[in-house]
Parts: structure tokens; sequence; C-alpha cells
């Protein structure tokens, strides 16, 4: 099966600012969290899967062909960019028509479909409203119903979280499930990884230009399974495990936060979970509570930036 | 190719987005400019009890009145074309549309001789009326039709230049038009050598001579030592709306190819 999305060694330079380096995967349909901190070339990955950048180096293929200057693709695509919306005397209806007349469709057309997606963002009571009279999450939800208007196969979320209140949140992300429940393909690049996590599982870690894992949380779990991550043990004897585990060589680094609890740096979390029964067996620890930060996305985040950084 | 659909929609958006107090004001400024001015050189030299020059008026100060109109009003709309949606984030919306950036560039290139053409057929009205109700002015119909013809043309043709020197230059556009308009338009059209002759105005200034037809023979005949020989109409029409199309064809080759990138994006 043909992927959804194919980068081949790209890297993108602007000048001298490195935007993506040596990035290389594929995609199939599906729905994918983006995730990276501020600056980390996401928005610059989104571009050059639009075709609205050139990559310096390598090729970019989506849904099997160039999307530079291929503007049968875009139609294919629905993109809700971070910036914000600065029409402040035209109304989110009128807004959202042009763009979706832009796709090639007549105006009345254009007019229903654009009505449709603000219904369906929950805009609809405040549609003929101009947009500079509206909340941040009205703009959110304005930026979102032109992106699915057209109704595409592929839809790019570049912060849709961005000013949204819990409820709107919430309301976003029942949505986007939604949309992943019918087979479409989703694209959500954040930093609020939760937010993503609820999503769906599947996500691409990024930073600094550079892709530092894919695949679903499992997945990169196996990949970190041999990885340096911290573990916090609650247990009856603290001092006597952190010595045990000292000896057979299990932490690079060691806390004792309290009597009854420490914080240890494992260089392999597989190992140490694997050998943690024996030793409770043999000493006569009692274990109450284990807490591994790779429980989270958030964590996995974290790890992996920390590897990324050199400070494993 | 070119997406009639997009172009439609990206000029009735653009002329619907102009509807705010700071374009219809600016809308009035260069409305009332010509006439105003028109009105003060008439009655200025009135005022100290002597008649105004009777030669060439009120032909070439309307002109040039309106011509100043018509390159602000090109200015401020044409030139900025990708600059103001880069900077109103509309690009990223815009852009990834199909065929989003054409429309753009052709949109927004008609909306700017719409909107410049309806301020110069306005300006060029009221200036008739001027014209006419101060100082009996024969030839108002003719007068009028030939400033429509002229500014008609000038609406294109700058129209054009300005919005490749706004896919050109993303920051500063208005700079270059500005400069283009001075060094180009006005002092190299002056020069009296065949350079001149790529500039607009060397074909407008010989369209504006025969369609107003107020010069004395040898007053012409100077002109055409000086700044070449003058033409057909047919062939000065053609030179401008070729140039135009021609233009416009080298601006949308810049912006379907250009990366149009901002500091949000890297």
């Amino acid at each position: 099966m043909e992927p959804m999305i194919e980068l081949a060694g790209v890297t993108k330079l602007y000048r001298t600012v490195l935007g993506v380096n040596d990035i290389s995967l594929q995609l199939h349909s599906g729905a994918f969290g983006l995730l990276g901190p501020n600056g980390s070339g996401k928005t610059t990955l989104i571009n050059l899967i639009l075709g609205q950048i050139k990559p310096t180096l390598g090729t970019v293929r989506l849904f099997g062909k160039s999307p530079w200057k291929n503007d049968r693709l875009t139609r294919r695509i629905g993109l809700c960019p971070t910036v914000e919306i600065a029409y402040p005397n035209v109304s989110a209806k009128e807004w959202v028509t042009f763009l979706v007349q832009m796709h090639g469709f007549a105006l009345p057309a254009a007019r229903q479909a654009a009505c449709r997606a603000l219904e369906l963002v929950k805009l609809d009571h405040a549609m003929d409203r101009p947009i500079g009279t509206y909340s941040l999450g009205m703009r959110q939800r304005a930026k979102l119903a032109q992106a699915i208007a057209h109704n595409p196969d592929l839809l790019i979320l570049d912060e849709p979280f961005n000013g949204l209140d819990p409820v709107g949140r919430f309301e976003m992300t029942e949505f986007l499930r939604n949309w992943v429940h019918e087979g479409k393909s989703l694209i959500l690049a954040s930093h609020i990884l939760h937010e993503v996590e609820a999503v769906h599982p599947a996500f691409l870690l990024i930073s600094g230009g550079r892709l530092l894992a894919s695949g679903t949380p499992q997945e990169v779990r196996q990949i970190l399974a041999d990885s340096p991550s911290e573990v916090v043990v609650h247990c009856n004897q603290a001092a006597r495990l952190a010595s045990v585990l000292c000896e057979r060589n299990l932490v690079q680094k060691l806390n004792i936060l309290a009597d009854q609890q420490i914080r240890i740096v494992t260089p392999s979390a597989a190992k140490l979970f694997d050998q943690l029964p024996g030793i409770c067996q043999q000493h006569g620890i009692v274990v109450d509570q284990l807490t591994s930060e790779n429980e989270s996305l958030q964590s996995l985040f974290a790890t992996l930036m920390r590897i990324h950084r050199g400070e494993s | 190719m070119i997406s009639i659909q997009g172009v439609q929609a990206m000029l009735a958006f653009e002329l619907r987005r102009a509807v705010t107090l700071q374009r219809m004001a600016t809308t009035i400024v260069l409305i009332l400019f010509p006439p105003l001015m028109l009105a003060l050189m008439v009655l200025g030299p009135r005022a100290f009890g002597e008649e105004p020059s009777r030669e060439l008026f009120p032909e070439f100060p309307t002109v040039f009145l309106l011509g100043i109109s018509c390159i602000l009003s090109l200015l401020l709309w044409a030139t900025p074309n990708v600059y103001s949606e880069m900077e109103s984030k509309g690009w990223a919306f815009i852009a990834c549309r199909p065929k989003g950036r054409t429309s753009l560039l052709l949109g927004k290139y008609i909306a700017a001789v719409v909107y410049s053409y309806v301020v110069c057929l306005l300006s060029a009205s009221l200036c008739t009326l001027v014209a006419y109700w101060l100082d009996g002015y024969a030839k108002s119909t003719s007068f009028w039709l030939s400033l429509n013809g002229i500014f008609g043309l000038a609406c294109i043709v700058y129209g054009a230049i300005f919005s490749l020197i706004g896919v050109l230059f993303q920051k500063r556009g208005m700079v270059f038009a500005a400069g283009y308009a001075l060094l180009v338009e006005l002092i190299l059209g002056f020069v009296p050598a065949v350079i001149n002759r790529i500039t607009m105005r060397y074909h407008l200034q010989y369209l504006a001579v025969k369609w107003f037809d107020v010069l004395p023979e040898e007053v012409i005949q100077g002109m055409e030592l000086v700044y070449g020989p003058i033409r057909s109409n047919a062939f000065h029409i053609s030179v401008i709306l070729g140039a135009a199309a021609g233009v416009l064809f080298v601006a949308n080759i810049v912006i379907q190819r250009r990366e149009y990138v901002t500091a949000e994006d890297v």
C-alpha cells in the first residue's frame, strides 16, 4: 500500500537556519500527533508536506506525488494553521465561504459547505457576526471549519487547542476522535501532549529539526526499554533497595527522597523491572508503589529529549 | 491554468474587505484631491483679480492630478498583494488552496484596477464638472471620455507592474513601487532618448496628446523630436495591454515558484 506521506532524507535550510534535518519517514493513512517544543520544526515539516516550501535536500511525497506546485493535492488537504485570523470586519460565514470557493466550488455550494462546517464546529449561532467580535476559542473553531468544509482526506492541524477553554478542548478532542473514527487521516501538531494523547496514540516526535521517534507509545517504549529512564519506588526499606540496586549496576543516579521513597535513574528500565521482583523477594522488601515517568506521553517526550541532548 | 472561481472569490472577498472606515476615508481623499486642487488653481488667481492661464487648461493639470491619485491608489492596493496577506496571516489559508497563489495575484490585481479606476472615474467626473462650472469648458464630454480612457489604461498597466513589484519584494514593496514610479516613469520618461520608450508614460502621454487634441502642431512635432515618434492609437494601446499581460505572466510565475516564509514558519 502506498504511503500517504513519504519523506526521504529531507533537510530544509532557511539560508543558515536549519528548519528540519535529514528526516525520513513513511506515514500510511491514519492519525498522527506531531509533537515538539516551539521552534522544533513542526511548522516547517507541515509546510514541506503541503508543498508550500521545497526541501533543500531529499524528497517529499504526498499521496504518491510531489506536493510542490501540485494543486490537485491541495484539494485533498485541510489545513488549520497556528496563525490567527485577521479579518475583523468579515463574518466567519463569509470567510469560510470564500475559502471553500477557492477550492473551485460555486458560490451556493460553497455557502452550503461553509454553513455545514460551521455547524459541525458549533459556531453556527455566531457565523454571521464579524470575526473581530469572536473570542479566541470561536476564532479557533472558525479556523477548523475552513479546514474541514471542503471534506478533505487529510486534516492538518497546527496547535488547534490554543485558546480553547476546557469545554472547547473537550469538544475539539471529541470532534477529532470522530474524524479519525470516520477513517480519515489527521496530523495534529502540538506541544500539549495529553491533548494529543487523548485523540490518538500514534505520534511523531520532532526536536531541533530532527525526528526523534515515531510510532505508537508502545513502539517507542520498546525503543526506550534499554534506554535510561526514571523510576520512583515507594517501599518499606528504601535504603536497602538502593544498596542492592547499586550492587547490581542497575542505577545510574539515585536520590533517597524520604525514608520510604527513592528516585532511580536506571540505564535500562527493562532490566530493572525484570530483576526487581527477585530482589524484593530475596531481601524481604515490600514495594507499595512504583511509578515510571514513561507511563505518559509527556515523560516519553521528556526522556527522548534527554537522550537527544545527550544527557542520559 | 487559472481558477476562475478562485479569482472571482478573491476579487469579491477583497472588495468586501475594503468596506472599512479607513479605506473609505482614503478613497474620499483620493477622489476629492484632484477636483479640489483644480478648483483652487482657478479660484486662487481669481481671488487676486487675475484670470487663470488659458493655455492647456484644464487638460494637463487634471491629467497630472489624476495621475497622482491613480498611482497612489494603485500603490496602496496592488503593491501589498503578498505582503498584506503575510502580515494579516491570510497567506497560510489561501496558499494551500488549488491555484490559490494565482487567484490571490489576479483577484487582488483586478480589485486594485477596479477600485483605482472607479476612483479615477469619479474624480475625473468631478474634475470635468469643476472645469465646466468654473471655466465654462466647452469640450466636457470628449474631455471626460479621454480622461477615462487614459486612466483605464494606466490602471491596467501600472496595476500589473505594482503587482509584480509586490510579488518580488515581500517587504518594502511600496518603497520599490514608489521608486519605480519616480525613477522609471517620471525621470526615465523624460530622458530624450530611445530608452524612454520602455516607460508606459511614453505611450500614455502620446495617447493623451492625440485624444485631448489641444496641443498646436509645432508643439507636437517638438515632442516627437525629443521623446520619439507618435504612433497609431492601436500601437500604443497594444503595447500598454501587452506589457500588462506580460508583467502579470511573469508575476504569476514568480508567485508560483517562490517560497514565502515568515519568521514564525522557521
